[in-house]
């Protein structure tokens, strides 16, 4: 949980959805690899959200939580899609994030969450370990394997 | 180098790197990276909570009459039963055990068992580490308060995980399905226009209706059904077509079983399944299966206890 989101105070669900959604979409996007599907999983995590509003105190932490399991929910599916349909397009015109990218989308799903997390959303390990619901011992080999991987072929 | 050492370097570029590619999504949507979003299996709504849609729990839960549904045994089965018979003494069987009665303030309490294939290339037919834990889930009767899950992985008794239900992204529903239909013609008509999440990409061949009703089937029978209503989803599923029996299944806790399985290439195009598994002697429902294809198993859930308690976390 980020200093941003503990400072939040019940704040409205415009507000929040306001405010949020382009960085939660990204975050989806990251998880994903979809753009269709971030845009489903950002709006199933407000739809979930939304009648417990009330009770949910820090809506920022939650939504945040929720993309994570619900992108998780949809990576098994994807990585069978994976194998039937061609290689992800170029997103950028920047052929060194291309491949970047890339090598990030071929580690194993858990590592690839544990770097988003950590890099993208400069979460500590504690709290990867906490979103996702897992030992930080095992996030911190997760994200070590990672980066040994990573470190090779990028280097 | 010891990548548990800093590596600013690495560590920046792959922050300039995410922050580019997510900063793509801010663009008007002109390119997809990876293909649309196939169809959601339906182990993975079995691990999750049961169905999403709301039933609302009918006062006087007491009073749901048995009688209104009742099935004439089927004749005594041949070595080789098909699956509409095998089926149709499921909901013999559902229909002639003792309802559990509840207040809409109470919760649903399912002990569970489950086995999953943790490979990372399940598609590709990987195998394993098989990983197996033991669950306890507080469903709320009504879906308006907040459940329970508490589970362990059966190699690490001592840690256990309790998290509110439902979790974040889940949809809060009733744990307790008093007002589905108790007729077959009925419940058929239900399970088969419930909607769902399915999404299948354009080039899968499209869901049948028979897989529709068997996917609804598993969903609604993760909460409790009572006798009359889970009667009544057998013999519905026992009018859907495609399905086979297979003998001889094992449970994720251990149990012998006898399957009915449903086929599908849409959602398993390498020749996977999903099944209900059955008591071989009784025809009680056991639990479900799923495998990815003919030979890489997916995932495994047995129900061992359901009991109605007042407060989530309380043990029957």
């Amino acid at each position: 949980v980020t200093e941003a989101d503990t400072t939040i105070d019940a704040p409205g669900i415009e507000q929040v959805y306001e405010e949020h959604l382009p960085p939660l979409r990204r975050l989806a996007f990251l998880l994903t690899g979809s753009r269709e599907q971030a845009e489903d999983i950002v709006q199933a995590a407000f739809a979930t959200a939304i009648p417990r509003w009330e009770q949910i105190g820090k809506p920022v932490p939650y939504l945040r939580q929720a993309v994570v399991n619900l992108a998780n929910d949809g990576h098994r599916r994807r990585a069978r899609e994976r194998r039937r349909f061609a290689s992800p397009e170029q997103i950028t015109h920047l052929p060194e994030v291309d491949e970047a990218w890339a090598h990030i989308q071929r580690l194993p799903y858990r590592q690839q969450v544990v770097v988003v997390l950590r890099f993208y959303e400069d979460l500590a390990l504690a709290d990867i370990a906490r979103l996702s619901s897992r030992s930080p011992a095992t996030v911190r080999s997760d994200l070590h394997r990672a980066l040994n991987r990573l470190r090779k072929v990028l280097g | 180098m010891n990548s548990t050492l800093p590596d600013p370097g690495l560590d920046q570029r792959l922050r300039d790197v995410l922050r580019t590619v997510a900063a793509t999504m801010d663009q008007p949507a002109a390119r997809e990276a990876v293909p649309p979003e196939p169809a959601p299996r339906a182990a993975a709504v079995w691990r999750r909570r049961p169905a999403r849609w709301g039933v609302a729990i009918a006062a006087g839960l007491a009073a749901v009459v048995l009688a209104t549904i009742i099935w004439v045994r089927p004749p005594a089965r041949p070595a080789t039963v098909s699956a509409s018979e095998l089926l149709l003494a499921a909901a013999t069987t559902a229909v002639e055990t003792p309802i559990l009665t509840a207040r809409p303030d109470q919760f649903v309490f399912v002990e569970s068992v489950s086995i999953m294939n943790m490979s990372e290339n399940i598609a590709g037919g990987g195998s394993g580490p098989l990983e197996k834990s033991h669950g306890y889930e507080w469903l709320s009767v009504d879906g308006k308060s907040n459940g329970l899950s508490r589970g362990y992985l059966d190699d690490k008794p001592d840690k256990v995980i309790t998290r509110t239900l439902p979790l974040p992204g889940q949809q809060n529903t009733p744990g307790y399905h008093a007002d589905l239909p108790t007729d077959p013609a009925a419940m058929l008509r239900y399970l088969r226009n419930l909607p769902n999440d399915v999404i299948l990409p354009s080039t899968a061949p499209a869901l049948s209706d028979d897989w529709q009703v068997f996917f609804a089937a598993a969903q609604l029978t993760r909460g409790y059904v009572p006798p009359a209503q889970l009667s009544a989803i057998f013999a519905a599923l026992a009018q859907v077509s495609g399905l086979t029996v297979v003998p001889n299944e094992t449970d994720a806790a251990g149990r012998h079983g006898t399957a009915v399985r449903m086929p599908s290439k849409a959602v398993y195009p390498t020749g996977g399944w999903d099944e209900f598994l059955f008591d071989p002697t009784t025809k009680a429902l056991l639990g479900f299966r799923s495998n990815e294809s003919t030979s890489t198993f997916m995932t495994s859930y047995a129900r061992l206890r359901v009991a109605i308690v007042d407060e989530a976390g309380q043990m029957p």
